[in-house]
């Protein structure tokens, strides 16, 4: 990546619409910032940093760091030309958009990104249980890959899209694929 | 006559090994006609999303032999929906018809899911598509469904609603909202899907006799609904998995996967 990609990286970033694989630690509507956290003129090292803690902060110590030499064209993947600013009348055109990123993704696993390792509890803290469960389960912890890719520009006002993407690996034990979607704030 | 369709789009190993279980059980406990029984996985091969650009497949972890299922096509949305087509030329007003789907699930949430994931490069199946294709089949005695992939409670309405056969049952190992998973006691299989099968038939992947048959009550074949049971609330079931059936009249909790597919016509 060039230097001006990675520092348009370092800002903060809210998340708006994400798969039900992800949603619980992905929280619609929170926001976190990527900082760079490496020294200068070394290999460039994000963390994720919150405001305020979530209740299940799956980036927790993770480092994400560049991957990928491809590049990627918003209209290509999605044939839209710009995304509206995220609402409730606007939510659809996002899911499709999500739709056609996770195809694209799998299909090109080349592209230029940002890639870690997160922390991913089987399901949420409040999950509802299903009779036979066990009382008193604690969701377990998984190491999951996410990729993060950037799209600058994209959405209403000039501002960057942001994919995350946990990618299929035979070694996450649950069988879900999942993406989130995220915007730039100014 | 019975016809089955043994589905997993974008398949991890664990995935073809419980189609593979299927299969076998099928063909070697329930006698389905081979001919019967369509498989579609992955890219049409034996291969698993994953393994190395040309790895053997290697043996079936059940019993350590060769895998014996004929991969009949991709584990497509256009493969599945020939294979309906192609079953529905067939399928008679006496006939039952069992699909089995596994791999991956998806669900954007608002509405919008739950999805089977498909190969290639996960696309998509709709479960209203799913279902779109189910209501054009002929009508017919018995539909079964047994779905394994994460989400999959959500299709339980949505095929009841669309299935022309007489009487349909639908097992799911989780909820609208929630995650399926791999059995963590032995990473080859997903549990429910592995547990259901073999509660079926009796016979666990290594062929050892699964503890339900002790409850069948002089009846000669587990139901359907004994299954979703056992595979809900055995030893090996997973904790994280949140199974749910429907059945469509109530009665088609009875069905069985056995020539006679009726439980109550063949009680002792």
């Amino acid at each position: 990546m060039t230097p001006a990609a990675i520092n348009s990286w370092s800002r903060n970033w809210t998340i708006v619409s994400a798969d039900l694989d992800l949603a619980h630690v992905m929280l619609p509507l929170s926001s976190f910032k990527l900082q760079n956290v490496s020294p200068a003129g070394e290999d460039p090292q994000f963390r994720v940093l919150h405001d305020q803690a979530p209740a299940l902060d799956c980036f927790a110590q993770s480092v994400l760091v560049p991957a990928g030499d491809e590049q990627a064209n918003f209209y290509d993947i999605t044939k839209k030309e710009q995304l509206p600013l995220y609402g409730l009348g606007t939510l659809g055109e996002y899911i499709d958009v999500l739709d056609a990123m996770g195809s694209y993704m799998t299909k090109n696993p080349g592209v230029q990104r940002l890639q870690g390792v997160i922390k991913m509890p089987c399901h949420a803290h409040s999950a509802k249980y299903s009779p036979g469960t066990p009382e008193h389960h604690t969701p377990s912890t998984l190491d999951l890959t996410v990729n993060l890719y950037q799209f600058a520009g994209v959405v209403e006002g000039g501002l960057p899209l942001l994919v995350i993407r946990a990618p299929l690996t035979s070694r996450c034990p649950m069988n879900g694929d999942g993406t989130v979607l995220g915007t730039g704030k100014n | 006559m019975r016809y089955a369709i043994l589905f997993s789009g974008m398949s991890f190993r664990r995935h073809v090994n419980g189609l593979e279980f299927c299969y076998r059980t099928l063909v070697d406990h329930l006698g389905f006609a081979p001919d019967n029984i369509r498989v579609l996985n992955y890219d049409g091969s034996l291969h698993a999303f994953g393994d190395d650009e040309g790895e053997a497949c290697g043996v079936w972890p059940g019993d350590q032999t060769s895998y014996r299922m004929v991969v009949t096509a991709e584990g497509s949305r256009t493969a599945f929906r020939q294979a309906l087509t192609e079953i529905g030329g067939k399928l008679t007003a006496d006939d039952q018809l069992f699909i089995n789907t596994t791999g991956h699930g998806g669900h954007h949430g608002h509405g919008r899911g739950p999805d089977l994931i498909t190969y290639p490069y996960c696309e998509r199946l709709r479960c209203r598509d799913f279902c779109a294709e189910l209501a054009k089949l002929p009508p017919h005695h018995s539909l079964v469904v047994l779905m394994a992939q994460c989400f999959s409670g959500g299709f339980n309405q949505g095929v009841l609603d669309a299935s022309r056969a007489a009487s349909t049952f639908i097992a799911a190992a989780t909820a609208e909202q929630r995650q399926s998973f791999m059995s963590f006691e032995d990473r080859n299989w997903d549990a429910f899907q592995r547990n259901w099968i073999a509660a079926i038939a009796g016979r666990d992947v290594d062929g050892s006799a699964v503890g339900i048959a002790a409850n069948r009550a002089g009846r000669r074949r587990i139901t359907v609904r004994e299954a979703f049971e056992y595979a809900s609330r055995c030893p090996g079931s997973s904790p994280y998995d949140s199974p749910e059936c429907a059945a469509r009249p109530e009665t088609a909790s009875e069905l069985t996967l056995s020539e006679d597919t009726s439980a109550t016509a063949v009680a002792a």
